[in-house]
């Protein structure tokens, strides 16, 4: 953690509110692009503001045992997960997302667009690992971490979610 | 190394987190083997695949709306500040009765208001708290327990002791259904109340937390959808949690609540222990 970071991390557990901000300008992208990728993009912006609510008001929680990206990156998933699990519940809403606003166009604009309805159709713990992993590129340890699982798991998680993927990648059609 | 070996590895291959001696003969065996060799190649195809969406950005009302929520929970719990120069109000004692009546009016007024805000403040702390344990309790029951203890102040007790403290005998001493073993009670200091939480391990090795309170607490459950169901003429609230139920009932002049059931039958079960009906 660099010495700004702590210090920020510091006004947030003292409820500043500059703090807050700093933060916030610090690691929205971050979140709202893992929020986007887990639940899609009509709903990212809610999600991302509920991750940042619960970030400040457990941030006393937070000890520095572990690097803040990666608590924030728990925290986030945390947040998603709940977000599917409550779409799931509640039937009447489509789970379908919308589709991420790409500035591609051409055949990479559709390569971006078929992984988007793939990863929308695999499992919400399959889809976190493979984001956590291909997007925001953690390491197996950091994903053990962030997820609470062993690096066993992760590797076996890992493979489960390429396999998966790429047979739905198939059955929409794309071509290896 | 053989093809079932190998194939496990082949995510870890593929994102170098191998040690250099497996990542050689896992290399070696992708190398002699076709259907391994594809299976690593579709790997790499769907990393070529990702794209960066280096261009999403946030709603620019984002931080305002995320403001706007964090200033409405500061004035719920802000004291107001104490009335400057309060004696002079008291100088003629005619004017003083009048301002008596005032103050008092004022005192009570600002009590109340204060109770209703430390109440809201408190429901607040309780639906984040219960809804961290919530979603750790699926993955870690323990952990989910040492959460709650950080936030409230507990003690680790028997069941007599418990007896002694809440003036009542808890449910978990009644009788659990066959099989269910009593693992811990403890006393767990809430905003609400005295409540004892024990937690249980059913036959299958699943954990089942038991919560017995003075007072309803919906606010445990945050925003789940929350069905209530009829149990041989007793009603439950039950609430669907990451594969599991949490169920809560009125049992005398207390609330039950049970976290980590499976299904319906296993709540009939320990209803019929917990809180057998009144002869």
């Amino acid at each position: 953690m660099t010495e700004s970071l702590a210090d920020i991390i510091s006004g947030c557990q003292s409820n500043e509110r500059s703090a807050q901000q700093q933060l916030y300008e610090l690691h929205s992208r971050r979140v709202y692009r893992l929020c986007v990728r887990l639940v899609g993009k009509q709903d990212a912006s809610d999600v991302t503001q509920q991750t940042f609510l619960k970030v400040f008001r457990t941030i006393h929680q937070f000890s520095g045992g572990s690097r803040f990206e990666t608590w924030l990156h728990r925290v986030t998933v945390n947040e998603c997960l709940q977000h599917t699990r409550s779409r799931i519940r509640r039937p009447e809403i489509a789970l379908n997302v919308d589709p991420v606003v790409s500035s591609q166009t051409g055949v990479a604009a559709e390569s971006a667009e078929l992984l988007q309805a793939a990863l929308d159709r695999l499992e919400p713990e399959l889809r976190t690992i493979f984001v956590l992993r291909e997007i925001e590129e953690l390491s197996y340890a950091e994903l053990a971490e962030t997820l609470d699982v062993s690096a066993g798991t992760v590797a076996s998680r890992l493979n489960r979610a390429r396999t998966h993927l790429k047979e739905l990648l198939t059955q929409l059609g794309w071509e290896a | 190394m053989n093809c079932s070996e190998a194939i496990n590895l082949l995510s870890a291959l593929h994102d170098g987190e191998l040690s250099s001696d497996l990542h050689q003969s896992v290399e070696q065996h992708v190398r002699q083997c076709e259907s391994c060799a594809a299976a690593h190649a579709d790997f790499v195809a769907l990393s070529s695949l990702v794209i960066e969406q280096s261009t999403l950005e946030p709603p620019a009302d984002l931080w305002g709306r995320i403001e706007s929520t964090l200033d409405s929970d500061s004035t719920a719990i802000a004291p107001v500040a104490p009335a400057k120069n309060w004696r002079d109000l008291f100088r003629d004692s005619k004017r003083s009765r009048a301002t008596v009546a005032v103050v008092l009016i004022a005192v009570f007024g600002f009590a109340f208001i204060v109770h209703e805000t430390m109440d809201h403040g408190h429901d607040e702390h309780l639906a984040v708290n219960f809804d961290q344990f919530l979603n750790e309790f699926p993955k870690s029951p323990e952990r989910a327990q040492k959460l709650l203890h950080a936030n409230y102040p507990s003690d680790l007790v028997d069941v007599d002791q418990a007896t002694l403290e809440v003036k009542y005998r808890p449910a978990v001493a009644n009788s659990l259904p066959d099989g269910y073993t009593l693992d811990s009670v403890h006393l767990v200091r809430m905003p609400c109340c005295l409540c004892v939480e024990a937690l249980c391990t059913a036959p299958d090795g699943t954990r089942v937390a038991v919560l017995e309170h003075a007072v309803d607490q919906p606010v445990w459950f945050g925003d789940r959808p929350t069905e209530e169901c009829d149990f041989n003429g007793r009603k439950a609230r039950l609430v669907h949690f990451d594969g599991q139920i949490a169920a809560t009932w009125m049992s005398d002049k207390r609330f039950l609540t049970v976290i980590g059931i499976r299904d319906t039958d296993e709540i009939t079960e320990l209803m019929k222990h917990l809180d057998p009906p009144q002869a």
